[in-house]
């Protein structure tokens, strides 16, 4: 019997993407979807990324955490979703989207409509595209204003003038759906 | 507000967001296809692909019917007419005011407008920020005052989003401005395919193909050319031909009008459309030919002006 240094070799490429799909994709799915608002687009989203993690990450060098690279390549690729000719000439966007949902609602689910979490979350996919991010990434995803400075290249000012003009909007329109009930 | 946003997760999870829920079935598969990278899914759903075949053919229709229309009247294109002197004295007060120059007379005609003036990579390049400002400026004032009268409240709110949307284009950074946009063009584009349902439609959105004319000077000779044409195919009286002249340049007047920057042409334009108007409405053969002879007088002036003004 050897009681010699047992050695761990690092796991493999395959067996790494494996791991980061277990611990991450449903969070990339779901970060996805707040930015193109259609989940069939998200789900390729999803995929996209992690056929760019598996490409890319014998070169990831540990900068940053490999959540924060993957929401970075997330980001990336939803921003070239939405400014794609594609999407913007012929994709029927949110409007379809919130019809179809709509229609897909069970009884249960519209029960649920009515409450304020649906309310709320409604409207914050609601917001304008940079100030829904910021939120996100800040009360979602509960990232610090470091992590969202390196995910988003913006400086923390910009960010904390985005997050409070979005909770600003956000009030308003929670005021204002008030006033029409 | 914060202390409602502390919980959002949870709130995210429970409604919107809860599809986003994956299984262990659905995370094997998404490893499966990344290794092989090979998609799981459709990337073209099948609504945008129809929208395309839709807009292909009718491309392709629109310009099998424009090409059969021109051609055969070369000899007359550089022809001058006559000044009209009705046109002539509108000609003189043509500086308008910023103003009136924003005034849209309907809700349909305001968003195709918006929607050309978000498009009009042109004006974007060269003016940038300005342009950012004028546009974001006409969105608010204009979207203030549709809301004010439309009843429906998906549209009423709809245009309080383009209104809010519209300030942030006026007050956006240099680096801001084409992520301001984009979100100003997604909630038009949205507020256009709503108000279609309650059948608020601009007319021009059914006779304009952005690849028909380059500009807007070969429209004009185009339209010269059915003035003088002596055929009528495919319409089956020359009536008919030339209500659709009337139809057409109006729908054609109007859209250059909202393209244009230069205030003198763009009264032209205006006053273009209103003459092909006439022509549109009016039954009386004799009067109809005052008109389309009134209009081939005003599209010699705009042309000329054009070519001056380039000089």
């Amino acid at each position: 019997m050897s009681l010699g240094k047992v050695e761990v070799s690092p796991p493999s490429k395959e067996e790494l993407l494996k791991e980061l799909i277990e611990l991450y994709a449903e969070s990339i799915k779901r970060l996805a979807y707040t930015y193109v608002k259609n989940w069939s687009a998200a789900e390729d989203i999803t995929q996209e990324v992690f056929i760019k993690c598996y490409e890319k990450i014998e070169g990831f060098r540990g900068d940053s955490s490999y959540k924060t690279w993957l929401y970075k390549i997330t980001r990336n690729k939803c921003k070239d979703y939405l400014k794609s000719k594609w999407y913007r000439s012929f994709f029927p966007t949110d409007f379809m989207q919130e019809r179809i949902g709509n229609n897909e609602l069970s009884t249960e689910d519209q029960v649920i409509n009515k409450l304020e979490d649906m309310e709320l979350s409604q409207k914050v996919l609601a917001l304008p595209t940079k100030y829904r991010e910021i939120i996100i990434l800040f009360y979602y995803e509960q990232l610090k204003m470091k992590e969202i400075e390196a995910l988003t290249h913006l400086n923390v000012d910009t960010i904390k003038t985005r997050l409070r003009r979005g909770k600003k909007m956000l009030q308003k329109k929670m005021e204002r759906s008030e006033g029409n009930e | 507000m914060s202390d409602e946003l502390k919980s959002l997760r949870e709130s995210m999870n429970r409604t919107v967001l809860k599809h986003g829920k994956m299984s262990v079935s659905d995370k094997e598969k998404l490893y499966t296809a990344v290794i092989q990278d090979k998609k799981v899914k459709n990337r073209f759903p099948l609504v945008p692909v129809l929208s395309f075949v839709a807009v292909a053919c009718f491309i392709v229709f629109l310009g099998g019917y424009v090409f059969k229309q021109s051609g055969n009247f070369d000899n007359q294109r550089n022809q001058i007419a006559q000044d009209n002197d009705k046109v002539q004295e509108k000609d003189e007060t043509t500086s308008i005011s910023k103003q009136e120059n924003q005034q849209v007379p309907n809700l349909a005609s305001f968003l195709y407008e918006l929607n050309l003036k978000l498009r009009n990579p042109d004006m974007w390049y060269q003016n940038g920020k300005e342009y950012a400002q004028e546009v974001g400026e006409y969105a608010e004032s204009n979207s203030k005052q549709f809301a004010a009268i439309q009843k429906e409240k998906t549209i009423v709110d709809k245009l309080e989003e383009i209104g809010e949307l519209s300030k942030n284009l006026q007050q956006a950074a240099q680096n801001e401005i084409e992520e301001d946009t984009l979100n100003l063009e997604q909630a038009v584009n949205q507020l256009i395919m709503i108000a279609e349902d309650y059948g608020i439609v601009d007319e021009r959105n059914d006779i304009i193909e952005k690849l028909e004319y380059s500009d807007m000077k070969s429209w004009l000779v185009s339209t010269k050319d059915s003035i003088h044409a002596e055929t009528y195919e495919p319409y089956s009286d020359r009536g008919e031909y030339e209500k659709h002249i009337g139809y057409a340049t109006k729908a054609y007047a109007k859209h250059y009008a909202a393209l244009e920057g230069e205030s003198a042409i763009k009264e032209q334009l205006k006053e273009i459309a209103e003459v092909a108007e006439q022509i549109e409405n009016e039954k009386e053969k004799e009067k109809r030919i005052e008109w389309l002879n009134q209009l081939d007088g005003m599209v010699d002036i705009l042309l000329r002006d054009k070519k001056n003004g380039k000089e």
